[in-house]
């Protein structure tokens, strides 16, 4: 599992490991079912506390992204695909706030912004066509 | 510092102050005593008196290679912090020798003139008064090569060893050899100055050497060991104290037991020859003829292998005080503090490890004894035994088969009963306590010569020995039960170990009751100071003294 | 001083230091420091050079003894019971003193008879995970093969405390992972705990539970890692006029900048923060959390203690 943690970030380790955990499943990366490396093994492989990552998993289970099975480990929750879709948005939705941010800080009115949207859209349509 | 001169210098100023400066002091008041007070200027009472100066003077000496001298290492002495400053080899060598050649020949001067060319040595004794010009040349000499040898890289383990004993033996031999053939005191100087002038130029070829980095790496022999098998898969050890009795064994007292013996086995060809000659020429006295003891040179070569290698092994006492008898501080590194081991532990693998280190000395010791007296004329024999003439045979060979024995106990005793010092790792109050002990032995030695002279101090003195004795009892009474009550409470040592140790210390008083019967008749007296010096409290204390080293 | 205790443990403390002080002479090296560790945890303890933290390292070992105030691992006096207090403790120092002229298997041969819960094969792997060839002298590994080798006999006998000073000074990336992967697995380990000093505060960051933070001997915090990042904010405040040096806003910390652009950090009482900033005259133009970097170097730059000692906090 392909996941990277920063401690200089600003944002906490065990947020950065459920924002990636979250993505990974939203984007299809991780199946759902399929199961996550158990806590120590994947605090050895990102040298960080196995705390930390007990608790990320224990905010993905929360969310409702995984789920534990007793002496089995913690797998994706089956329902995993209909909240990927939310994942998504709500990652979305935290990029355009950062965004928004910005761009109001810039003096740059929502207008202008809609319009530069679309224009980056069809810059990058003809990479896009082959999806 | 605008020259390379004046850096050294200051360099070497700084490290020799203190010794010099003490060494200067001792030496000046020393010298003042022997000209006011004419008691002192018999060799008898002067000589003991040197003792603490000529450890003055090792510890000059030590300083003037201009860094401790590790004989096991390959690297070169010379400091790397120095090799590195812009100036070139020759200055680097020439001028920490010259200051060096400076102050050793000086030193050695001024102990003769001052102190040596008073006393009234006999004449028939082995330095001659006229060789007293010399002497600052061959101190000159022998410190040069002592530098040549410090500072010379030498890739072979213990090859420096080997090199300090070679060109020792050059210029002393080469000395003595001269002497012997008469040649004039310019001619000896002046062998002693071109024995200098080669030293500097090893030296400098040594020091270069240094600066390209010879010696860093270890020679390539290494590669032999990798040939070996991984020695024949030890199984582990059975406990905590078999292994630090196997390190002990390993590391610490390998050392002393080897230069021990090695002074022992010294001795084996000289007496040979001693007795070769005596054979020939018979044996000569070697003190004036109206001595009252009689001491020919086989004697006094049996007695060099007996003293010498217990002076040996207790000078190297000191090393077995620290975990490793390598290590440079005598502070304890924190891999060896933070052992589970208690301090009690600890102390009884050292004492162990001494036991096998004195036994096998005595045991070397023993065999160059026999194999001497094997080679020696009658006559010297008889001298060797006269101690012994007024016991009975059977007295007699009881004694002298309990004599190995006798030199193991001595050896360990001298070594074990410094530890409770050495142990403490404190560098100054190891040092104190070192020059105090010199010190404190001469002093005896003066206050025995004195009393010897003055019979009527002596009376006074035997009868005031009860209240002596009372006395000092109490002390070693009071010493020894806070002792163990510290010992107890910091839970270094069970009640039923200082219950032992009393009883074996009671075991070894009586022994040495016994023992010391047949030579004293007037046993009441010499019997309880015996016993006082059977050593109890600062064997048993050892512990606190490391307790005291761990727990700062 | 900011202590903040996120969960009341049950279990008795791995580690109790009260009110400890110690001189060297006149030097006063740790000045009335109380730290206690539950058990399962890792304490970070950070600070400048010379700050304290090998001396208090020294009296968690007992090689130190406390002048005033008391050390309690597992529940024992390190000085007076060291046998029972040192068979559970491993301990890496900053510079392995290791006997130089043995070989690597009589070290391993050599310190596997002290520990009674040596784990041979254990020891084996780790040895092999090294790269250790067993029959090199330790005085010819350099020096990061040297740190490998303290950490194997520290380790093999997994310890219920690891106390580490320092590993990772002057070791190359590749042995400090080694050192931290040591840590993480202690951790993972059930009950075992982890002490360990480092100038490295991103990985402080990364393996630790709890920090601690020494200046000048005293301990100026102690708490979740967690607590103590949320509790610290970075603000970048814009002022209306440019100025030549920082205002005195309560909370504080750690100012730098120029004219009008001044950053700091504040600690919990942010919400007067924008207050404070519109009466003299600035507007909040960022914010964000403080690395532990930024934090360490905002405490020690010598006006973070004016901004402690004005508000008492607890």
């Amino acid at each position: 599992m392909q996941i990277h943690v920063s401690p200089t970030d600003g944002i906490p380790i065990y947020l950065q490991i459920v924002n990636q955990i979250q993505y990974l499943i939203s984007s299809g990366r991780i199946a759902a079912g399929e199961e996550l490396p158990p806590i120590r093994v994947l605090a050895e492989q990102l040298l960080v506390n196995p705390n930390t990552v007990a608790r990320a998993y224990r905010e993905l289970e929360l969310a409702g992204a995984v789920e534990k099975r007793r002496t089995a480990g913690t797998y994706v929750a089956e329902g995993g695909s209909r909240l990927a879709r939310k994942e998504r948005l709500k990652i979305l939705a935290r990029r355009i706030d950062a965004l928004l941010a910005e761009s109001r800080q810039m003096n740059v009115p929502l207008d202008e912004l809609i319009d530069l949207l679309r224009q980056r859209d069809r810059v990058m349509a003809p990479a896009h066509s082959g999806d | 510092m605008p020259s390379p001169a004046l850096g050294l210098s200051y360099y070497i100023w700084r490290r020799t102050r203190l010794p010099l400066i003490s060494a200067a002091l001792y030496l000046i008041i020393l010298a003042a005593a022997v000209q006011l007070i004419p008691a002192i200027a018999s060799p008898l009472v002067c000589v003991p008196l040197l003792a603490p100066l000529a450890a003055g003077v090792i510890a000059i000496l030590g300083t003037l290679t201009l860094e401790q001298v590790n004989f096991d290492a390959a690297a070169s002495v010379y400091p790397t912090h120095l090799l590195i400053r812009p100036a070139t080899t020759r200055s680097l060598v020439a001028w920490p020798m010259l200051y060096a050649v400076i102050i050793a020949a000086g030193t050695v001067a001024m102990i003769d003139r001052l102190l040596l060319n008073q006393l009234h040595l006999p004449s028939a004794t082995i330095e001659q008064r006229p060789i007293n010009v010399s002497l600052p040349f061959i101190a000159a000499a022998f410190i040069s090569w002592l530098q040549v040898v410090s500072w010379f890289p030498i890739p072979v383990p213990f090859g420096r060893l080997v090199a300090f004993t070679l060109t020792n033996l050059l210029v002393f031999a080469g000395n003595v050899g001269l002497y012997k053939a008469g040649a004039p005191q310019s001619i000896i100087a002046l062998a002693n100055v071109a024995l200098v002038a080669a030293a500097f130029a090893c030296a400098v070829v040594g020091v270069r050497g240094a600066r390209r980095g010879v010696g860093q790496t270890p020679l390539p022999l290494t590669f032999i060991t990798r040939l070996l098998p991984l020695q024949r898969n030890r199984r582990p050890f059975r406990s905590p104290a078999a292994a630090q009795l196997w390190f002990e064994c390993r590391r610490n007292i390998f050392a002393p037991t080897v230069f021990a013996c090695s002074m022992a086995l010294l001795a084996l060809p000289l007496s040979m020859l001693g007795s070769a000659h005596a054979r020939k020429t018979g044996s000569v006295n070697l003190l004036t003829p109206d001595a009252s003891i009689a001491i020919t040179a086989p004697i006094l070569i049996l007695a060099f292998a007996t003293a010498g290698p217990i002076l040996v092994f207790l000078s190297m006492a000191a090393g077995i005080g620290k975990f490793d008898f390598f290590a440079k501080e005598t502070r304890w590194p924190s891999f060896a503090t933070i052992h589970p081991m208690s301090s009690g532990d600890f102390v009884r693998a050292k004492l162990k490890a001494l036991a096998f280190a004195s036994l096998i000395t005595a045991a070397v010791m023993s065999i160059v004894v026999t194999i001497s007296w094997l080679g020696m004329i009658p006559s010297d024999r008889a001298l060797a035994l006269a101690p012994l003439a007024k016991m009975s045979p059977v007295t007699r060979t009881l004694v002298l088969s309990l004599l190995p024995l006798a030199a193991a106990l001595i050896n360990w005793r001298n070594a074990a009963v410094s530890l409770i010092v050495f142990l403490t790792g404190r560098p100054r109050l190891i040092t104190t306590f070192t020059f105090a002990n010199i010190a404190m032995i001469s002093l005896a030695f003066q206050a025995g010569y004195w009393l010897f002279k003055h019979p009527s101090h002596r009376a006074a003195l035997e009868s005031a020995f009860p209240a002596l004795i009372v006395i000092a009892i109490t002390i070693k009474l009071a010493v020894a039960t806070t002792a163990c009550r510290a010992l107890t409470h910091l839970q270094l040592i069970s009640r039923n170990a200082v219950v032992t140790a009393i009883l074996l210390w009671s075991v070894f008083a009586i022994i040495a009751a016994v023992t010391f019967h047949p030579f004293a008749p007037s046993s009441s007296k010499l019997i309880p100071i015996i016993i006082l010096m059977l050593p109890f409290t600062r064997l048993i204390a050892t512990p606190l003294a490391l307790h005291w080293n761990r727990h700062r | 001083m900011v202590t903040t205790a996120h969960h009341e443990p049950e279990e008795s403390p791995v580690l109790e230091i009260t009110e400890v002080s110690r001189r060297f002479g006149d030097k006063l090296a740790l000045d009335d420091v109380s730290i206690a560790i539950p058990p399962g945890t890792v304490l970070g303890l950070v600070g400048e050079n010379g700050a304290g933290k090998t001396t208090l390292i020294k009296h968690v070992l007992g090689l130190l003894k406390a002048q005033a105030g008391t050390v309690r691992v597992f529940g024992l006096d390190p000085v007076i019971e060291p046998v029972k207090v040192l068979s559970q403790i491993g301990y890496l120092s900053e510079e392995p003193d290791l006997p130089g002229w043995m070989r690597v298997h009589e070290l391993i041969r050599y310190v596997q008879a002290f520990y009674k819960t040596w784990d041979a094969k254990y020891a084996n792997e780790l040895r092999e995970q090294f790269a250790l060839d067993p029959k090199a002298r330790i005085k010819t590994l350099s020096k990061g093969q040297r740190a490998r080798a303290g950490l194997l006999v520290a380790l093999a006998y997994r310890p219920r405390l690891l106390v580490l000073d320092e590993p990772s000074s002057g070791l190359d990336p590749i042995v400090r992972r080694d050192i931290l992967g040591a840590i993480i697995r202690t951790i993972a380990d059930e009950g075992r705990t982890v002490l360990f000093s480092s100038h490295l505060l991103s990985e402080v960051e990364r393996v630790s539970d709890r920090v601690a933070m020494l200046k000048a001997g005293r301990l100026v915090f102690h708490g979740d890692l967690a607590d103590i990042k949320q509790s610290h904010r970075r603000v970048t405040l814009r002022f209306d006029k440019a100025i030549n040096s920082p205002p005195p806003l309560p909370g504080a910390f750690g100012w730098t900048g120029a004219g009008h652009e001044w950053t700091a950090l504040f600690d919990l009482q942010f919400e007067h923060v924008e207050t404070e900033a519109t009466r003299y005259g600035a507007e909040i133009v960022d914010r964000g959390s403080p690395t532990l970097d930024e934090i360490f170097f905002a405490r020690t730059g010598g006006n973070g203690s004016a901004a402690l000692a004005s508000h008492a906090q607890e």
